[in-house]
This record gives C-alpha cells, sequence and structure tokens, in this order.
C-alpha cells in the first residue's frame, strides 16, 4: 500500500499551550485510522492541521498528502483532502443540491456520475427528501448528513470527518458506517475523530489516543482485533491511556 | 486553473443574474428619468436630487461586502474551491456590481437631461438636503458601529483591521475606501443645497450652467488622484488578503465573510438574496417582478416626492432596525466573539450600535414631524414592520409575529400608494 499522508513530528500551539507536541502519523490509502481523545485533547486541531486549515511552517513539522508537501504547498495539497469539521460551514441560503453543483464545480467532477451516487448515498443517509430544502430549514442531523454527504461525493483520496457519529440516529449511523467501509474497499483514506468505542471497533484499522499533545496508545489492526465483541475492555484501554 | 463560474456558490447566484439586475436597474433608472421630465421643472432639481441619493444609498453596504472577504469563504474551500480562485471571483464581482450600479443613475441622468438645464437649480427645500446627509449618516454608523464591535469600545481604525484582530491590516482600505469614497461625493451635493437653502442669490443660472462642467473635471481630477493614490493600498489589501487565503488559515475562522461581520449575519446579502428567491420561485417571480415594476411606473409619475419619501423611510428604517435586531442573532455572536470582544464587551457594543443605527431613523423622523411629511413616518413605520418580519423568521420567533409585521407593512405601502395617487 502506498501512503496517502505522512506526518512528522507536527506541532501546534495556542499562545503558551501546546496542543499538538510532535506527532507522526503515516495513513495509508484505504486506511480508517480513528483518534481518540478527551474533549479539548486536540483531536479538531489535528484535523485542522491536517487538512492545512492551520499555519505550518517547517519548525512545526513535515506534512505530506499525496506526495505533495503541505507545508510550502497547502493549497495544491488540499485538493486531495475534504475536511468535514464538527460544525460544517455550509451556507444557509443554498440548498443540499446547490452544495453539490458547487463541489462538481470546484472539484472537477462528472456531474452525471456525481448526481448518481448522490441518490445512493442520499437514499443510505435518508435524505433525499431535502436536497431541495435551503440548510437553514434543516435540523442539525439532517444538516451534519448533507455535509457527510458531500465528503463521500468529493472523490477524494483522503477524508477527514470530525465527530461524523455526532448527532446521527442509529440508522444513520449504521449507514454512515457502510458507507465509509464501501469508501475504504474503493482506496479511500480516512482520519476520524471519534469518541464511540463500538464504532471505532466496528471500523477501524488503527485507533490512537490523543492525550497531552502526544499518542498515548496506538493499535493497528491485529491489537484491536483483540478487542472485538469486547467494548468496555477498550474503553478501559483508551481510558488508560488517556490517565 | 480555469475558475469554475457556473456554480452557485461561486457567486451564490446564477450566472444570468447580473445581467436581470442590469436591466432591472437600467428600467429602474428610466422610469425614474421619465418622472424627472414630467414634473414641473421648479421641482426637477429637487426630485432629481432625492432619486440619486435613492440610488446611491444601497452602495456603500454592497461594495463593502463585495470588496472584502468573498461570501461563503469557508464552505468554497470546505468544497475545495482554492484561494486564488475566491479572491478572483470576488474581483469579478466587484466590478460586476458596480456596473450593475452605475447604469440606474447614468440612464436617469440621461433621461432626465432637459434643454433648459435645470438640473440642480430650485433645491427648494431643507429636505433636499436632508436625503445625502442621512445616507452619509448611516454610513457613518455602519463603520462607527464595526470598531464598536471589535474592541467593545471607540477604538482605532486599525483595530478592526489590522493588528490581528481583524485580518492582515494592508487591507484596511478594502473595507473603508469604498465607504469613504461615497460620503465624499455626497459631501459635496449636501454642501451646495445648504448653500442654496441659505444664499439661493449665490447660485444665478449662470453659475449652475457652469457647475455641471467644472464639477464633471473636478470629479475626474477628482478620481484620478484618488486612483492614483490607492491604487498601492488597494493593491497591497488585495495581496494581502490573497495571502491569508493561501495560507489556509483564513478560511476557517480567520478571516470573517462579510455578511457576517458587516451585517451582523443575517441576511445575507439582500440583492442575492432575492435573486435566488426570484430564480427558485420561476416564473411566478417573473410574473410577480412585472407587477412591481408596472406598479412602479404607474406610482413614482404621479406623486414622485411623497413616494420617495415613502420609500426613503422605509429603507432607512428598514436597514436600521434589522440590523439593530440581527445584533441578538446567532451568527453574530460569532463575529464579535472572534473579533476579539467578550460578552460584556459585546452587550455593549450592542448597545452602542443600535444608539448608532438608530440616530439616521430618528433624525429623519425629527425632521419628517418638523416638515410635517407624513408619507416619511408612514415609511419609517413600515419599514420597522418590515425588519421585524424580515427577522422574525431568523429569530425564530412565532409565526403571528411575523404576519403581522408584514401586515402592517402591506397596509403602510398600500397607505402610501392610495396617498400618492
Amino acid at each position: 500500500m502506498t501512503a496517502i499522508l505522512q506526518a512528522k513530528g507536527l506541532t501546534q500551539q495556542y499562545g503558551t499551550h501546546t496542543v499538538l507536541d510532535g506527532l507522526d502519523l503515516t495513513l495509508d490509502r484505504g486506511q480508517i485510522v480513528v483518534v481518540l481523545g478527551e474533549n479539548g485533547a486536540g483531536k479538531s486541531t489535528l484535523l485542522r492541521t491536517l487538512a492545512c486549515e492551520l499555519p505550518l511552517d517547517a519548525r512545526a513539522g513535515q506534512l505530506e498528502i499525496a506526495d505533495v508537501n503541505a507545508v510550502q504547498n497547502p493549497e495544491q495539497a488540499a485538493e486531495h483532502l475534504i475536511h468535514v469539521a464538527q460544525h460544517p460551514p455550509l451556507a444557509p441560503a443554498l440548498t443540499p443540491q446547490e452544495h453539490i453543483d458547487a463541489l462538481v464545480a470546484f472539484r472537477r467532477l462528472n456531474a452525471a456520475e456525481t448526481q448518481t451516487r448522490t441518490a445512493q448515498v442520499a437514499q443510505a443517509l435518508r435524505i433525499e427528501g431535502v436536497l431541495g430544502r435551503p440548510v437553514r430549514a434543516l435540523s442539525g442531523g439532517t444538516a451534519h448528513k448533507v455535509a457527510l454527504m458531500l465528503a463521500f461525493l468529493s472523490q477524494t483520496p483522503l477524508v477527514l470527518l470530525d465527530e461524523p457519529h455526532a448527532g446521527l440516529d442509529v440508522r444513520s449511523a449504521l449507514a454512515l458506517r457502510r458507507l465509509i467501509q464501501q469508501s475504504r474497499d474503493a482506496g479511500t483514506a480516512f482520519v476520524l475523530a471519534s469518541h464511540l468505542a463500538e464504532a471505532t471497533l466496528a471500523i477501524a484499522d488503527r485507533a490512537l489516543v490523543l492525550s497531552k499533545g502526544k499518542w498515548a496508545l496506538d493499535l493497528d489492526a491485529t491489537a484491536l482485533a483483540a478487542f472485538q465483541g469486547d467494548a468496555r475492555r477498550f474503553e478501559a484501554a483508551v481510558l488508560q491511556a488517556m490517565g | 486553473m480555469a475558475t469554475p463560474v457556473n456554480s452557485p456558490l461561486h457567486l451564490f447566484l446564477p450566472r444570468w443574474a447580473p445581467f436581470a439586475a442590469l436591466l432591472a436597474f437600467a428600467s429602474l433608472g428610466l422610469a425614474m428619468g421619465n418622472a424627472v421630465l414630467r414634473v414641473p421643472v421648479e421641482q426637477v432639481p429637487d426630485l432629481t436630487l432625492r432619486l440619486a441619493a435613492l440610488l446611491t444609498a444601497p452602495l456603500p453596504l454592497l461594495v463593502l461586502q463585495v470588496v472584502s472577504t468573498p461570501p461563503h469563504a469557508a464552505t468554497r474551500r470546505m468544497l475545495g474551491e482554492t484561494a486564488t480562485q475566491v479572491l478572483a471571483a470576488s474581483r469579478r464581482d466587484v466590478l460586476r456590481w458596480t456596473a450593475v450600479f452605475a447604469v440606474a443613475p447614468l440612464a436617469m441622468g440621461l433621461q432626465g437631461l432637459r434643454t433648459d438645464a435645470a438640473l440642480l437649480m430650485h433645491v427648494a427645500s431643507v429636505l433636499g438636503a436632508t436625503v445625502p446627509l442621512v445616507a452619509g449618516l448611516s454610513l457613518a454608523a455602519m463603520l462607527h458601529g464595526l470598531r464598536v464591535m471589535a474592541r467593545g469600545k471607540n477604538a482605532g481604525w486599525t483595530a478592526v483591521s489590522g493588528g490581528g484582530a481583524f485580518g492582515p491590516a494592508e487591507a484596511a482600505p478594502l473595507l473603508y475606501l469604498p465607504a469613504f469614497a461615497l460620503i465624499g461625493g455626497l459631501a459635496p451635493v449636501a454642501f451646495l443645497a445648504a448653500v442654496w437653502n441659505a444664499r439661493p442669490e449665490w447660485l444665478t443660472p449662470t453659475v449652475w450652467r457652469f457647475l455641471p462642467v467644472v464639477g464633471a473635471l473636478l470629479g475626474l481630477r477628482f478620481a484620478a488622484r484618488a486612483v492614483k493614490h490607492t491604487r498601492a493600498h488597494v493593491h497591497a489589501g488585495l495581496r494581502a488578503a490573497e495571502q491569508a487565503h493561501a495560507s489556509r488559515f483564513a478560511q476557517s475562522d480567520g478571516l470573517a465573510e462579510p455578511p457576517v461581520w458587516l451585517t451582523l449575519g443575517v441576511p445575507p446579502e439582500p440583492l442575492r438574496f432575492l435573486a435566488r428567491a426570484w430564480h427558485r420561485r420561476w416564473p411566478l417571480s417573473a410574473l410577480a417582478t412585472a407587477a412591481l415594476a408596472a406598479t412602479t411606473f404607474a406610482l413614482i409619475p404621479s406623486d414622485a416626492p411623497a413616494w420617495t419619501w415613502f420609500v426613503t423611510g422605509c429603507g432607512f428604517a428598514f436597514v436600521a432596525f434589522s440590523r439593530v435586531l440581527s445584533l441578538d442573532a446567532e451568527p453574530a455572536w460569532h463575529a464579535t466573539l472572534w473579533l476579539g470582544s467578550h460578552v460584556h464587551p459585546r452587550r455593549r457594543s450592542a448597545t452602542r450600535l443600535g444608539f448608532g443605527l438608530a440616530v439616521p431613523v430618528l433624525l429623519l423622523a425629527g425632521i419628517s414631524v418638523w416638515q410635517r411629511q407624513g408619507a416619511t413616518l408612514l415609511g419609517l413605520v413600515a419599514g420597522i414592520a418590515l425588519g421585524w418580519s424580515w427577522m422574525a423568521n431568523t429569530w425564530k420567533r412565532p409565526v403571528w409575529i411575523q404576519r403581522s409585521a408584514w401586515l402592517v407593512y402591506g397596509a403602510g405601502l398600500i397607505a402610501a400608494v392610495v396617498g400618492a395617487k
């Protein structure tokens, strides 16, 4: 497998507070990494850093996305990823369909293919009936599903999802899990920030626990397999790592 | 890399919208020019001045919106548009909308030209000078609000733009120059009107005949000097904004979007909002527009002064009242917190900005009472109702509040129409 993301020594500070303290991370194509951690541990900061949304210079680490140096060419690197933040910045006055039209235009996607794919994803997430309504008229959960749909339609090799299960009902959460797995099988790599042990065990190829700016626990697929069917034991291990 | 031009987020409205707006504004200008042609000669300058001020009143808001950070930058970046493309789109937006707003005054001016060179003669009332003054005051209140919102108190201009709090300092001219240019343009008009009222004998017909020529020459010279002196600043501002975007630090929460910080969140850009609504309601919207145009054509020549005063009052009250209401809307919180304000300064800011926005409305109300201008007062009430109804949806207030406000606005409009007739 080839690496889609290579980060070395990532460091981010807010004032004097160090949020990320020299993190290393390598992600292969078709791999799902779940980052766990307490509230305020720096998961969102990590995703924003990987999405090239926070400034990075050579002293703050090295970051390569799809073989593009993201420190020197953040614009070019960002073309290979999509980041769905915890509160995705959807335009309130526009409809989901208009967001899709914009996605097609900006990312130069095939419109017919995207439309077909939209029908599938929207049906899976049960939002096919709201594609023509302005975002401001949608509930928080539905708007979140719209943002997730955009991520699956973007066809980028790297998808960053911040708390993707937040606000989703059980059926939608299961549908999301299936969509992630299908995309992974097609070669898309995912970095997810999450709090859910069971969901992590169900989809992750690798789980990392972030604490005090460093990786406190790193579990690969083999280690995760040992926890299958025993989410409580996994939670206990994560809690212990958090300290 | 080619910029995709047919995306709805690219300009936030379809490609044909600017052209439709161009036609609409040209028609409006011609209608107003037609109205000028039909009134008695002694009313021409007064009416021209009022109509011109009406046309220019919304300009500062629109110009500031299109010149600063492009709308929906965060969404566009999430969906894959690059910083360079966003900025290029913004520049095209500026040119397009400037052209749109220039065409109505030009059409009116061409239509309203009369062989007796009566333009600007007989500015017979104090009210003739009021509209430009109120427009200038509104703008000053808006700019003042920006400063106050940034710090919760009066602060230097650089505290709003620059100093790490509000984008790069070099971008400040992009925010302030168009506004100052408008104030500069309105000031001579107001001055001339005031002179006419105080010492009409100074302004003989001969002076009036030469004034347009002298004014045009001075205006051209002023414009050339302004371009020469500000070009470097504007260029530096655009470059700084471009670099800020290129860092990808801006698109998340580094630079607020203009509708958020300028209009404090809602509603986003009235013209664009209307254009999208027009697009979605096709063909009903076309019929409604035609009906509106027919009504405008039918009404303006009947009693143009009363009608224009109604519209003036309505416009100012709507802008001021909806802005004050929007201070409590959620997006405004994000904007002010991001600007470096905290809860207590934000409350103080809201109060100060509310008073700042109320000043032009109160001034207009006071003058209309003094001059016994019922149409203006009616317009103010209708404008407040319109602002309330507009904001009620965003505020998530009960539907009956919104409907009542629409009812009051509708009643005011009908009363104005009947009165004008």
